[in-house]
């Protein structure tokens, strides 16, 4: 009788392959440990988090709707997640499997109330591209060109229960508990049902776009309520590269400056004079035509920040309310990051640990020109991150922390500022928005 | 033209009754035709009901194939059945009462299958003009067996999704479309692969070792 001694590595990477659809977490987690007795312990995490991602990023792909939003959601806050889960769940921003022509073709006629030949002269029922909770289809009126996004059928009915699948999931990968974050996830939901609403949808771009109109270099696509209904949006077709697209083209320093600079107005003018806010900054929403203007899409999630929120957030920014122990504490208070049950010594560890968060976040906001480009910015943020979340003074502190306002608003910004830097456009006017 | 008569005044007594008119007689005299007319073109009140069945599959498969020849994106097989899926949902909502009322909760039973029977014949016709590739059960050697085979699967797939929509409750019969977009899908991803080949391989390969 022949032996061998051990089994041939080929085989096995064979075996691995073709039943590769079978893993599961929790056979990652086997996997990591595995790993971890043999090699170096960081290299094997990282492959767990990246096993982990993808299993969780397929799953999530097929639940499409809100499940795939919170997976975008989460992509935003890279600072919260290793690194591999946000490239991971960066692939959620594109494209899902699309509906099929037939279907999209009912929907359409359905949303429009008629036949889609009496208004449209031609429409491409196969999807362009996909929107997460929809998918945007081609279509003419004589040469105009239009955008349908059609919403897929029954989304709006399946938040609640993809959310509540999900919630298992992100509890485990934050570490928290459910009844600690019951808030939160009632923003995300909230937030979640009037995405679904286009005709909301319609309203906040109509509202947004006549409100910022005056800023240079700025164009928002036009939307037509008569061809629109709460499942259906239809704008002109805007032609552009997206965003990620536009700084590969190796456009000049001028020209990235100037989208930049439109870019940082563009926000600043949301969140400090509208106080209402396009919550979503990707790369997927915005668009850099052949003028070289910036095209904003996409005005499903929108924030509106009320006083009490806003007032104390925005006060953080000044460099003497950091400093003055007293204020920062009543600030921090407002905020509800730090609440009644607090140990004295447990604020000052929390007014400390926040004056040196705020000190580094904001650096932008002390000068009157900044450049987002530079990595010292962005390094110094991430460090903070990593060290804060070790801490173990920190961790210890119970009850959920912030107002859940932070959830969108945090959002915005660390998605802002992902932008920014991206463009890699050097100095940009901070308040460029008083103007 | 007498059909047509009968099949309206059919439908009005029963949705106005919510019950089967006594008799032929009865029903012939009321609608003032000779009994043989009924006779003619109908040998019992469920002949007639197969008959209105298999009116509305016809009427979804003419729209559909004229949406066909119509959008050159849904002309492809697979889109044609999915669009006469999603028409026919539009249908049968339309006569959701009716359709009640002569398939009350749907078993699979053999006589709720006889009222389904024309239907049947209506829907196989169109699947074969479809001409769908049976070639994902090349394990069956006959092609006889072979298009028999696809038939009665596809049969089957036409009656579960009556089934999903007679309980479906959800608004519009959405999810009804769901169902259809997403059952299709599933066959289509089977039928495209050579799956069932290598799972009947395998299946021979063992019965042979024992």
């Amino acid at each position: 009788m022949k032996t061998i001694d051990k089994i041939p590595t080929t085989k096995i990477q064979r075996a691995s392959k073709m039943l590769k659809f079978g893993s599961q977490v929790g056979v990652n987690y086997i996997k990591y440990f595995g790993e971890k007795i043999i090699s170096d312990p960081l290299s094997a995490k990282d492959r767990l988090d990246v096993a982990n991602a993808e299993d969780i990023y397929t799953g999530l792909s097929e639940l499409k709707g809100s499940a795939l939003k919170v997976a975008q959601m989460m992509s935003m806050d890279k600072e919260l997640l290793p690194k591999a889960f946000v490239e991971k769940f960066s692939l959620a921003q594109f494209s899902v499997p699309p509906l099929s022509p037939p279907l999209s073709k009912k929907v359409i006629t359905k949303e429009l109330g008629a036949d889609p030949k009496k208004k449209f002269d031609r429409i491409n029922y196969t999807s362009t591209f996909a929107a997460s909770i929809g998918q945007v289809h081609e279509a003419w009126i004589a040469d105009k060109k239009f955008a349908l996004k059609v919403q897929y059928p029954g989304v709006a009915e399946s938040i609640s229960s993809d959310l509540n699948l999900i919630k298992p999931f992100a509890l485990r990968m934050f570490n928290l508990k459910s009844a600690e974050v019951e808030d939160y996830f009632l923003e995300v939901k909230n937030k979640l049902y009037e995405e679904t609403d286009y005709e909301l949808e319609l309203d906040q771009l109509i509202e947004i776009s006549s409100a910022c109109s005056h800023i240079d270099g700025l164009v928002f696509p036009e939307a037509f309520r008569a061809y629109s209904s709460k499942k259906l949006l239809t704008m002109e077709w805007m032609e552009g590269l997206h965003l990620s697209e536009y700084t590969q083209t190796n456009p000049s320093i001028e020209a990235r400056n100037k989208i930049a600079q439109t870019l940082w107005d563009f926000f600043m003018y949301q969140i400090h004079v509208l106080q209402k806010v396009h919550a979503d900054p990707h790369p997927g929403n915005f668009l850099v035509n052949d003028k070289n203007e910036l095209i904003a899409l996409d005005f499903g999630c929108v924030k509106v920040l009320p006083k009490a929120f806003y007032e104390p957030y925005f006060e953080l920014t000044k460099v003497e309310n950091i400093n003055n122990s007293e204020k920062l504490l009543e600030l921090l208070d407002q905020l509800e990051m730090v609440l009644e049950t607090d140990s004295i010594e447990e604020k000052s560890l929390l007014t400390a640990t926040f004056k040196e968060v705020l000190a580094v976040l904001n650096k932008p906001f002390q000068f009157e020109k900044f450049d987002f480009s530079q990595p010292e910015y962005f390094n110094e943020l991430l460090k903070l991150g990593g060290t804060l979340k070790d801490d173990k003074r920190l961790r210890k502190l119970n009850g959920s922390r912030g107002s859940k306002h932070f959830l969108y608003v945090n959002r915005t910004l660390f998605g802002l500022l992902g932008l920014m830097n991206s463009l890699n456009a050097g100095p940009v006017s901070v308040m460029n928005y008083k103007k | 033209m007498h059909t047509q008569k009968i099949v309206d005044y059919y439908t009005e007594c029963v949705l106005e009754h919510n019950k089967r008119p006594s008799s032929v007689y009865s029903f012939c005299k009321d609608l003032e035709v000779e009994e043989t007319q009924f006779y003619d073109h109908f040998a019992s009140f469920d002949q007639l009901e197969s008959d209105i069945l298999s009116r509305m599959v016809a009427n979804a498969i003419a729209l559909a194939t004229k949406e066909a020849e119509d959008h050159l994106d849904l002309k492809d097989p697979k889109h044609q059945l999915l669009t006469f899926y999603l028409t026919l949902a539009e249908v049968y909502k339309s006569n959701r009462s009716l359709v009640i009322f002569i398939l009350p909760q749907l078993k699979m039973e053999i006589s709720t299958l006889k009222v389904l029977e024309k239907s049947k014949k209506s829907f196989l016709v169109f699947l074969k003009s479809l001409d769908i590739s049976p070639d994902f059960m090349s394990f069956i050697p006959d092609a006889n067996i072979k298009t028999k085979t696809l038939e009665n699967v596809a049969w089957f797939q036409f009656v579960s999704v009556l089934n999903y929509w007679l309980k479906d409750t959800s608004d519009g019969f959405e999810k009804t479309d769901i169902f259809i977009e997403k059952s299709l899908k599933l066959s289509f991803e089977i039928s495209d692969s050579n799956v069932l080949n290598t799972m009947v391989d395998l299946g021979k390969f063992m019965m042979n070792k024992k």
